[in-house]
């Protein structure tokens, strides 16, 4: 790119410019001189000003004076690949296709620059494009870890009733869930959801790390509280990662409706009763994982009754925005958990996936979402197949 | 996302920045930081009136303009920890002004409000450094 001129240029890169002064045109600042997929009929060689190439919202190049561009749709015969604007006063010479062919055979200075220009954007190219494939390897890595600890199925647990999904964005996001069970007390089971805070590979490894880190601290019959705390701290003391982790961790018992939870500065779980069909936040105020390691997480109980349901996600649920940018929010969440008397934890779990599928109508997420739906059943609502224990089922995806 | 910085003088130099736009990345916030910092800022108001939505790499990014400012505190590490197992301390460097309803909410629930204060009234947030 050279510096602006002052002046017309007499000649410039092979070319007498002022034999060609009838192809000088101005474009005021704000003006385009193409779109993407228009028919290219010229090439354009800055003589001054500057033009910005784009494509969609994405800025691909800047021009300046004695740069050419408008040449491959030119060559080809083809459409413009991207959109050209006069971001300032411009002047540009230009060429039609007969007076581009008449150049090529007088000019050899000019016929080497527009061959060295192609080959220096071919080149970038073909960078980009190997940046793109490590991207996109980095992205399926990142995305194996992930799943491969993602369970397989939901957990047999006497008298609750589970349905969980996890749908995975383009971009690797970090949401897991787990469900563990302490060998010291087969009545309990851990419940855990859990977002990363970051994407790609450093997200799946710091996922895995963690969830590990929380599994071996419930495991060992730590009440929830206590798995957080003791997690926290290993995470937070851990500056390898820049990460962290916002999580929801609840011991389920098998004989009663008893829930003690602690919330790590996850999306608060909803409580669903079936005798009012109205929904509770459970609120809780603790940090999430690795900010400090200071923190004593706070434990709360709770107790649901046959029927209840236990809601919990993480943030692709109600951060999902549609065409508009809208979200899918914690109100339409709530609305439509009460709108409708739910016959299991697999019916509410996609009558919420589909609600948000409908809502984002084709939208790429931004995020994982996850969802993990809890049922409290008793004797009666179990069918004999599985009165010892109730299941659930596990729905997982690559993507909507 | 839009930067725009102005200055206070309160019982201390503070740098306000004025944030508008979704803080979805860590950029541009996390270089304006540095770059404030290393120009030798200690005291840091986020305006945060226009920002509609904080992702989980805007936290990122809190986080770490918190650690940043917090790294010349005064108070012990282990009076720090003290303060915030019992819920008295905040960040006297870094303070958080008018976030919006749903920033309040990503705030709230991460957690960050436990150490960071947050005001409504410019006034009054520069008289607290």
């Amino acid at each position: 790119m050279t510096a602006n001129m002052p002046s017309l240029p007499s000649e410039l890169h092979g070319i007498n410019i002022s034999s060609h002064t009838k192809n000088v045109r101005s474009f005021p600042a704000g003006e385009v001189i193409f779109d993407a997929g228009q028919k290219g009929g010229e090439m354009f060689l800055i003589l001054e000003g500057e033009i910005l190439i784009a494509l969609e919202t994405a800025e691909i190049d800047r021009l300046g004076p004695g740069d050419i561009f408008g040449e491959m749709a030119l060559v080809e015969n083809g459409t413009r690949s991207a959109r050209a604007i006069a971001t300032a006063a411009s002047k540009l010479l230009c060429l039609g296709r007969v007076q581009f062919a008449d150049l090529l055979r007088e000019s050899p200075d000019f016929a080497l620059h527009v061959m060295s220009v192609m080959s220096a954007r071919i080149r970038k190219f073909m960078g980009e494009e190997v940046r793109r494939q490590r991207l996109e390897e980095e992205m399926r890595i990142g995305r194996e870890i992930q799943l491969s600890l993602i369970p397989d199925a939901c957990p047999g647990l006497h008298g609750w009733d589970f349905a969980a999904a996890y749908h995975a964005a383009r971009e690797v996001g970090g949401d897991f869930y787990d469900f563990v069970f302490v060998p010291q007390n087969a009545d309990d089971m851990q419940l855990v959801v859990a977002d990363v805070t970051g994407k790609g590979v450093p997200a799946a490894l710091f996922m895995a790390s963690c969830r590990t880190t929380i599994r071996s601290e419930a495991i060992r019959g730590n009440g929830p509280a206590a798995t957080l705390t003791s997690a926290n701290r290993v995470i937070a003391l851990d500056t390898h990662f820049p990460l962290f982790l916002t999580v929801f961790c609840a011991r389920l018992n098998s004989h009663s409706g008893s829930v003690t939870y602690a919330n790590g500065g996850h999306e608060r779980p909803l409580l669903l009763r079936a005798k009012t069909r109205l929904t509770e936040s459970l609120i809780s105020h603790n940090p999430l994982l690795g900010f400090t390691s200071a923190i004593e997480y706070k434990e709360h109980a709770i107790e649901l009754e046959a029927g209840d349901f236990l809601i919990c996600f993480t943030d692709g649920v109600t951060e999902a925005r549609n065409e508009q940018g809208e979200f899918y929010g914690d109100e339409r969440l709530q609305m439509l958990v009460e709108s409708e008397e739910w016959q299991s934890a697999d019916d509410l779990l996609r009558g919420i996936v589909d609600s948000v599928a409908a809502f984002s109508d084709g939208c790429q997420p931004a995020d994982d979402l996850t969802l993990v739906v809890a049922r409290r059943v008793d004797s009666k609502m179990l069918s004999p197949a599985n009165s010892i224990s109730a299941s659930g089922s596990t729905v997982r995806n690559h993507g909507f | 996302m839009e930067i725009r910085v102005s200055h206070e003088q309160g019982r201390v130099p503070i740098t306000v920045f004025h944030l508008k736009g979704e803080l979805n990345h860590q950029e541009p916030l996390h270089s304006r930081v540095q770059e404030a910092y290393d120009a030798g800022t200690r005291n840091l108001l986020l305006d945060m009136e226009d920002v509609p939505y904080i992702s989980s790499a805007g936290l990122r990014v809190l986080h770490y303009a918190y650690n940043l400012f917090n790294s010349g505190e005064q108070q012990s590490s282990r009076d720090v920890r003290r303060g915030i197992v019992s819920g008295d301390y905040k960040s006297p460097h870094l303070k958080l002004l008018r976030p919006s309803k749903n920033a309040m909410k990503a705030l709230s629930l991460a957690g960050y409000d436990m150490f960071l204060d947050i005001h409504d009234d410019r006034k009054y947030a520069v008289s607290t450094f």
